[in-house]
């Protein structure tokens, strides 16, 4: 009589399947430890804090994950996003709200499809490259908005960074359909495919076929698209864009792919790990500042914490080896035995 | 591609052998003045460089302003190595750390470069004056008008700024002198928000949160206190609780005429480095030995709230018009 999987295993199994089961479970622990432990957090105008505070984190990790899954990386998120919303403020405030997001986004393509060429085709190493492209965005804003900031949007485009829908904030509303898209894009779509084919193991993917340039070249240019996206977002919010505004974004980023299950080798992880991890460490910087904990102890935590997480899976993985060759070598045992 | 590219970096390199000097101000014997800020991303630095070039084009000189790209005083140190090697005659300097910045200062006078202080104190080395209206004094100022505007009893939350950076210890200090004589103030929270409105915000947000009777939010800076300002928007708190910042941008400004922020300081970054430039100059070229610490513009620091801020406005315009400096405010 063949075994039917029990409910438990088939959940574990789909967990499994979209990539979530280590992301969710770090999720939930903080989720529900925060709840147990400090009174302020469950106050609904706290949950709202935090989800849209994960939401605009998430926004901004989208690039760095796209990329980690490529095995490298995207350094320059933060300047490319500062970079393009400098630019789409100025035609915002001119009255263009419409034209200003576009050029935003496409400014924001752009940047990272220079990048993307220049690690495809020229081997440039994706970290040098997205550093240097850091620089040269950082450099441009500058000269751009010559360190003052740029303000006075009108209402209809600040409702995309203030807004509700019902009770939802407007950041946390976009980016769950920006969520849902890319995991349907990630997951069935040729170019989703290509990303995790190539991260995972790039002369493979060479000879079985995909176009492996063009995945990177793309996968970059994705990563402006969101970071561009990103800053429109944060300055909606903000209700002012300044040029060094994305500071930071790079460091929040990797700590929400990795705490998502984002593999540094390329290849492993998932879009959803992402959301999750965005979440934990939006919790974690929201408990910090509840518990009244001294920011530079902020910092501190936030190490700790990404390495435990890690370490964790490290020990899970091996540990899953271990168990498997013991079962291989029990199985054999008894072969020979019998 | 590798020969395409092998020759393209031999042309970029030779091009800015080449045509880089041109970009520079050329070979001239002019006396050359410079002035080194922490950074020039922030509006406050800006003005300090329009300022010291206002002085510099009022007496014919030639005039450097230079910020590491890196916010941190190593670069300052660099940069005054550069400039001494480049046979500069007088260097301002508004250190990004007030100890730090001693071992540079060390350095000109090795060289016989004399230096001016501007902004944020140095605790060593010699030199020749201190020019400019420190943080401390400037938090000082607002603190007494939070305290004047709470009427002598609240609950304060005080935005930090970059921990470790000289300007946020020295605002921290100047804040805590005014406040713990106040026995009706107390400091709920100090807690850093790095100058960046964003991060402010969120703070915000948070401790909105936490605590449910706070009077004042005291920001060491306009950007953070505008950070706090969206943040009291979201929460429907705007006009509840006083907010103030520092430094009397443009957009701090703007905001207090909307009476969304309460007031902020101004310690007249323009002022501050038109005369240290002014002193070098006539230093040099006069032999006048300035006061060991030079009084800018009235010597204080002003507040600048909803009554008195389209004269401020008008002020500053018409200070940039008398100083010669053409940008615009």
């Amino acid at each position: 009589m063949p075994d039917r999987p029990s409910i438990l295993e088939r959940s574990k199994k789909i967990l499994h399947q979209i990539g979530m089961n280590q992301a969710l479970f770090t999720f939930l622990l903080f989720f529900f430890g925060s709840l147990l432990f400090i009174d302020q957090f469950a106050i609904s105008t706290n949950l709202i804090n935090v989800f849209r505070q994960g939401a605009l984190i998430f926004s901004f990790s989208i690039g760095m994950t796209i990329t980690m899954l490529l095995s490298g990386l995207d350094l320059s998120i933060g300047a490319v996003g500062s970079l393009s919303s400098v630019v789409a403020a100025t035609l915002i405030i001119s009255g263009n709200v419409f034209l200003g997001v576009l050029v935003g986004l496409i400014v924001g393509a752009l940047l990272g499809l220079l990048s993307g060429i220049a690690i495809a085709r020229f081997s440039v190493p994706s970290f040098i490259m997205t550093f240097s492209m850091m620089k040269i965005a950082n450099g441009l804003s500058l000269e751009f908005t010559q360190g003052q900031s740029i303000y006075g949007f009108d209402n209809s485009f600040r409702f995309i960074g203030i807004g509700y829908v019902g009770p939802i904030p407007m950041p946390l509303f976009i980016n769950f359909i920006v969520l849902l898209i890319l995991v349907f894009v990630l997951k069935y779509t040729v170019f989703g495919r290509s990303v995790y084919a190539v991260g995972s193991n790039k002369n493979a993917a060479k000879f079985s076929g995909i176009s492996y340039h063009f995945t990177i070249m793309m996968g970059y240019m994705v990563s402006g698209l969101f970071s561009a996206f990103a800053g429109l977002l944060l300055i909606a919010r903000l209700g002012s864009a300044e040029s060094i505004m994305g500071e930071g974004w790079s460091r929040q980023a990797i700590a929400a792919s990795v705490l998502g299950g984002v593999s540094f080798a390329g290849g492993k992880g998932s879009i959803i790990g992402t959301a999750f991890g965005a979440m934990c460490v939006a919790i974690l910087y929201n408990i910090l500042n509840l518990l009244g904990v001294d920011s530079l102890w902020q910092e501190f935590f936030l190490g700790l914490i990404i390495l435990l997480a890690v370490s964790l899976d490290c020990i899970k993985t091996i540990w899953m080896k271990k168990r498997d060759t013991i079962r291989q070598l029990r199985k054999i045992s008894e072969e020979v035995v019998a | 591609m590798k020969k395409v590219l092998s020759v393209l970096l031999v042309l970029v390199v030779f091009l800015t052998f080449t045509v880089g000097p041109m970009f520079a101000a050329g070979q001239d014997d002019r006396l050359h003045v410079a002035l080194i800020v922490k950074n020039l991303t922030n509006p406050f630095f800006v003005y300090m460089k329009w300022g010291g070039e206002a002085a510099a084009n009022k007496y014919g000189v030639r005039y450097t302003c230079l910020a590491p790209e890196v916010e941190e005083v190593e670069g300052q140190i660099r940069i005054m190595e550069d400039l001494i090697q480049q046979g500069v005659d007088a260097i301002v300097v508004v250190p990004i750390d007030s100890t730090g910045i001693v071992a540079g200062i060390e350095r000109a006078n090795d060289a016989g470069v004399p230096i001016f202080v501007s902004n944020t104190r140095a605790l060593g080395g010699d030199f020749v004056a201190f020019a400019g209206i420190d943080h401390k004094t400037m938090a000082e100022t607002m603190g007494k008008y939070v305290v004047e505007k709470l009427g002598g009893s609240g609950n304060v939350i005080e935005l930090e700024g970059v921990p470790g950076a000289q300007s946020s210890i020295d605002r921290g200090i100047g804040f805590a002198n005014i406040f713990s004589k106040e026995p009706g103030i107390k400091v709920l929270a100090r807690v850093p928000a790095n100058y960046n409105k964003a991060k402010a915000m969120q703070v915000t947000e948070d401790l909105l949160v936490r605590f449910s009777d706070i009077d004042a939010i005291v920001a060491y800076n306009d950007s953070m206190a505008l950070g706090a300002v969206e943040a009291l928007r979201g929460a429907r708190k705007l006009g509840q609780i006083i907010v103030t910042g520092t430094d009397a941008n443009k957009d701090a400004l703007d905001s207090i005429r909307a009476g969304e922020l309460t007031a902020t300081v101004d310690s007249n970054p323009v002022a501050q480095a038109f005369v240290p430039v002014e002193a070098a100059i006539r230093y040099l070229m006069y032999n006048e030995v300035p006061k060991k610490e030079i009084i800018v513009g009235e010597g204080v620091p002003k507040i600048v709230d909803k009554d008195n801020v389209d004269e401020f406005e008008a002020s500053v315009v018409q200070m940039l018009k008398e100083y010669g400096v053409k940008a615009k405010f």
